[in-house]
């Protein structure tokens, strides 16, 4: 009797099986397919990363997170959500999935490390799958392909800036070319403040062009570097770091006899520009003070600017109108003092400052009367310091273009 | 859901519908005349309807005139189940006024050249 | 779940125990008497019937749906067979009502059984898939 009674029951249970079959599977009605629950599979890298069979040789950096986006790809047959975990911090999602598909993930290597780092990816059913990140710290810029290694060669405050064609100016004088413009500057192990600031052609089609700092125009990149001998410094292709602002005072006002003796019927005038136009730009480390001034016959294009070490600059163009006058003084730029010739640069002194001076003769007296210019001159760059430590523009010894290679193949 | 999945729905709400009773009746041996049959057929006919219109639920339900036809078509079945059981055949008639209602909603929608039978 | 599949099965399996107590009303007329009398175990057969007829609509869109026919695995056509088999024999139990009705629904659950030991034996070994071989 009782087996009968047992047979009835069954009789209700067993065909309910195949619907529990269906109601607990772990991907729902997905378990009957033939087939794995997902494939963890090596997404889009960048060249310099040697892949081998689900494992990944990365670099890491000092400087930031080196960034992989969709370094790994997930492929997922079933709707449910894998689990990521990686040993060292490198995975910032902790699930990926909801519906069947391709997922990519993100791997972030954090600055400094190195080994070897596993990527798990589990399911709460039992599946697991895993990848291995072998890590190598390397002195690079994360994200960064290639870089400029600039070797220089002198002494004191620099303040160096990279144009978007690759033109390397150091306190605003063009001195070479480097074959890498970019916005992070790594200098004596550390990145380096940096600003960028925006220079527009005041006139067109003029050799050397007349630049100025303006809110529109072609960008450059600046940082300051203190040289001490013969260093390195090395620019990238990245993302500008973000940068605190520094509080730096305005520039100075440019202190100096300028313009040029001018005969008139009733005696010789001296001709003294006028302020027409003046804005201020600040950036990140600098103030700069750009002004437009306009004399009887030229016109001139000033910018002075501020920095927080201590030295200011200014860089001066003028512009004579053409002009058959003849004059017994020209003074483009004389703060007071004698003028010296050391090397290829001009030098005044007054008092404790030392005033450098890059471009033509700033000071000049004609006797007898000697021709006035006559159109664009070439600029004349300044270097005010304050305190006479400063040694000059350096030498650039060498450039040198460097590519990130795997690190092993 | 493709056309073929609808109807074969539709068809197995109309079976359910008209093989429940039927069941009932014959596990009881209660007489079977040909008044229950015919109830059979109208209770197939509601149940399938009735799948039918359920499996629009995303598109109207919020329409007064749908919730209704789904309404009437319940309390139609009911009504062909009780003419089953006690074969009183005039209980189809009232079975049929769901049908009549779902039919004059077509009606008016094709006069109105509306895009679907349920007005509000 | 597959709610046409379900839907499906529920209506078939009502179709076979609609067969079974009209083929049961004919037995008992031939011999004069009521089903009660002559059909111990109807109260257990009847809704078996619907339940294992829609198990089985439902395991063979398991089968075919999901890989296992289309891979031409071992494991699925075993289970696809057993399921036929086993309709076959609930059809005979519903078309021929005898005495013996319990123990040939009993046998009629063994694919059942064996896609739940399949499925069992897929969850201990990590696979995910219910066709082993």
């Amino acid at each position: 009797m009782w087996r009968e009674q047992a047979a009835r029951t069954l009789l209700l249970f067993l065909p309910t099986l195949v619907f529990i079959i269906a109601l607990t599977a772990p991907g729902g009605d997905y378990a009957f397919r033939a087939g794995p629950l997902a494939e963890v599979a090596v997404g889009q890298l960048p060249y310099y990363v040697y892949v081998s069979n689900k494992t990944l040789h990365l670099y890491s950096s000092p400087y930031a997170p080196w960034p992989y986006p969709k370094a790994i790809e997930v492929k997922l047959f079933y709707p449910t959500t894998v689990l990521v975990s990686s040993t060292c911090g490198a995975v910032a999602a902790s699930s990926v999935g909801g519906a069947p598909g391709s997922y990519p993930v993100d791997v972030v290597v954090p600055p400094g490390f190195q080994g070897d780092c596993w990527v798990n990816f589990t399911h709460p059913s039992g599946w697991r799958d895993a990848v291995l990140l072998r890590v190598k710290l390397v002195d690079w810029y994360p994200g960064a392909t290639e870089r400029a290694v600039v070797t220089l060669n002198g002494s004191g405050w620099q303040f160096v800036q990279v144009g978007q064609d690759g033109t390397m100016y150091i306190w605003e004088r063009p001195m070479a070319q480097v074959p890498v413009a970019g916005c992070v500057f790594v200098y004596n192990k550390s990145v380096l403040l940096t600003e960028t600031q925006r220079y527009r052609e005041v006139a067109p089609n003029i050799i050397p062009p007349a630049v100025a700092p303006s809110s529109s125009g072609s960008v450059r990149y600046g940082a300051f570097i203190k040289l001490d001998g013969v260093s390195q410094l090395y620019i990238y292709k990245a993302d500008c770091p973000t940068t605190p602002r520094l509080n730096v005072s305005g520039p100075p006002p440019l202190r100096a006899e300028i313009g040029v003796t001018l005969p008139t019927p009733t005696g010789p005038v001296f001709d003294v520009p006028v302020v027409n136009n003046s804005v201020i730009y600040t950036t990140g480390l600098r103030v700069i003070n750009y002004t437009e001034a306009v004399a009887r016959i030229y016109r001139l294009y000033v910018y002075t600017y501020s920095t927080p070490v201590g030295l200011w600059g200014a860089v001066l163009r003028y512009d004579f109108a053409l002009t058959t006058l003849l004059t017994v003084k020209i003074s483009l730029f004389r703060p007071g003092g004698e003028l010296q010739r050391v090397g290829d640069v001009w030098i005044y002194r007054v008092g404790n400052a030392t005033y450098w001076i890059y471009g033509p003769q700033p000071y000049r007296l004609c006797e007898p009367p000697c021709g006035m210019p006559a159109g664009w001159q070439e600029p004349l760059y300044v270097v005010v310091d304050p305190t006479g430590q400063w040694g000059g523009w350096p030498k650039i010894v060498a450039v040198r273009r460097e590519f990130l290679q795997p690190w092993r193949s | 859901m493709n056309f073929a999945e609808v109807v074969l729905l539709s068809a197995a709400g109309g079976v359910i519908a008209a093989l429940a009773p039927l069941i009932y009746l014959f596990y009881y041996t209660r007489p079977v005349t040909f008044t229950v049959w015919t109830g059979a057929v109208a209770a197939f006919i509601g149940g399938f309807i009735f799948t039918l219109l359920a499996l629009q639920w995303g598109l109207f339900y919020a329409r007064f005139t749908y919730i209704l036809a789904l309404a009437l078509l319940l309390v139609s079945i009911a009504y062909t189940y009780w003419g089953m059981f006690r074969r009183r055949w005039f209980a189809y008639l009232f079975a049929a006024a769901a049908w009549i209602y779902i039919i004059l909603l077509a009606v008016v929608a094709r006069a109105l050249g509306l895009g679907d039978p349920f007005i509000i | 779940m597959n709610w046409v599949a379900l839907l499906v099965g529920v209506a078939a399996g009502m179709a076979v125990a609609f067969g079974r107590v009209y083929a049961e009303r004919l037995v008992a007329r031939y011999f004069g008497l009521v089903p009660p009398l002559l059909f111990k175990h109807r109260d257990v057969v009847v809704p078996f019937l619907v339940l294992a007829t829609a198990a089985n609509v439902y395991a063979i869109w398991i089968t075919v749906a999901y890989g296992g026919i289309a891979a031409w695995r071992l494991s699925a056509l075993i289970g696809l067979a057993l399921t036929a088999a086993a309709q076959l024999v609930q059809l005979h139990i519903a078309l021929r009502p005898t005495n013996r009705d319990l123990q040939l629904a009993l046998i009629s659950c063994t694919p059942y059984v064996y896609l739940f030991a399949l499925y069992v034996a897929a969850l201990a070994t990590g696979r995910y898939s219910l066709w082993l071989f």
